[in-house]
């Protein structure tokens, strides 16, 4: 969708400075995708933190040792 | 600089078990908007997950830039995994990957995971190696 915005010069100089991206168009997009993932990121994590969402991750620790156990059997191998 | 959120850290903010202090511990590192995701770290906390832990990870995972895959990532590992060896340290081929990884972004790792260490004190890794915070200490 299209839209008119009135923004100050001085704050599209800043926008274009700060993304890095010349053009004002895709520097004010950049911005405001960033600090909509951003707010959303901040949701997301409210959930994990309050424990309205989780996760078991049965298994990880054990899929670490493994694959360092293996690499430490993988190098004793190669020594003999 | 990109800051790359380790596995450890997702591990623990997203686990049911975790103590709530753990998790406002970890959260402003996930929160920082330099934070950034990998392939390989999404690869490593994704596997262990079920149906409906995957969905809510994803949908986390889905709100982080992620750090590309390098094409010479395999040979670039290789060379760090010898370099460590070489040093009379033998490290996980995930933590290797992962280090190779971070190095060329020229990103930052954050993590709980000690083992990255040796490999930091073997390479350009910029690793900053977080403490659990003592909640039982008064």
């Amino acid at each position: 969708m299209k839209i008119t915005l009135d923004l100050p010069a001085s704050d599209l100089e800043r926008i274009c400075e700060m993304t890095g991206i010349r053009k004002k168009s895709p520097a004010i997009r950049k911005v405001l995708e960033d600090v909509l993932r951003l707010r959303q990121r901040a949701e997301i994590s409210e959930k994990f933190l309050r424990g309205e969402w989780s996760a078991e991750l049965e298994g990880f620790e054990a899929a670490k040792v493994q694959d360092r156990g293996t690499s430490q059997s993988l190098a004793e191998l190669w020594r003999d | 600089m990109a800051r790359l959120i380790g596995s450890s850290l997702w591990v623990d903010f997203t686990r049911k078990k975790s103590p709530v202090a753990l998790k406002v511990f970890i959260q402003p590192w996930i929160l920082d908007p330099e934070a950034c995701l990998c392939e390989l770290i999404a690869f490593e906390v994704l596997r262990h997950t079920t149906p409906q832990e995957r969905t809510q990870i994803e949908a986390q995972f889905a709100t982080l830039p992620v750090l590309t895959t390098p094409a010479k990532l395999w040979r670039d590992a290789t060379r760090l995994g010898q370099i460590c060896r070489d040093k009379g340290h033998t490290a996980g081929s995930l933590d290797l990957l992962i280090a190779t990884l971070t190095i060329h972004h020229g990103a930052e790792l954050i993590t709980f995971d000690a083992d990255y260490e040796p490999i930091a004190l073997h390479s350009d890794l910029n690793l900053r190696l977080l403490t659990r915070p003592d909640f039982n200490s008064s």
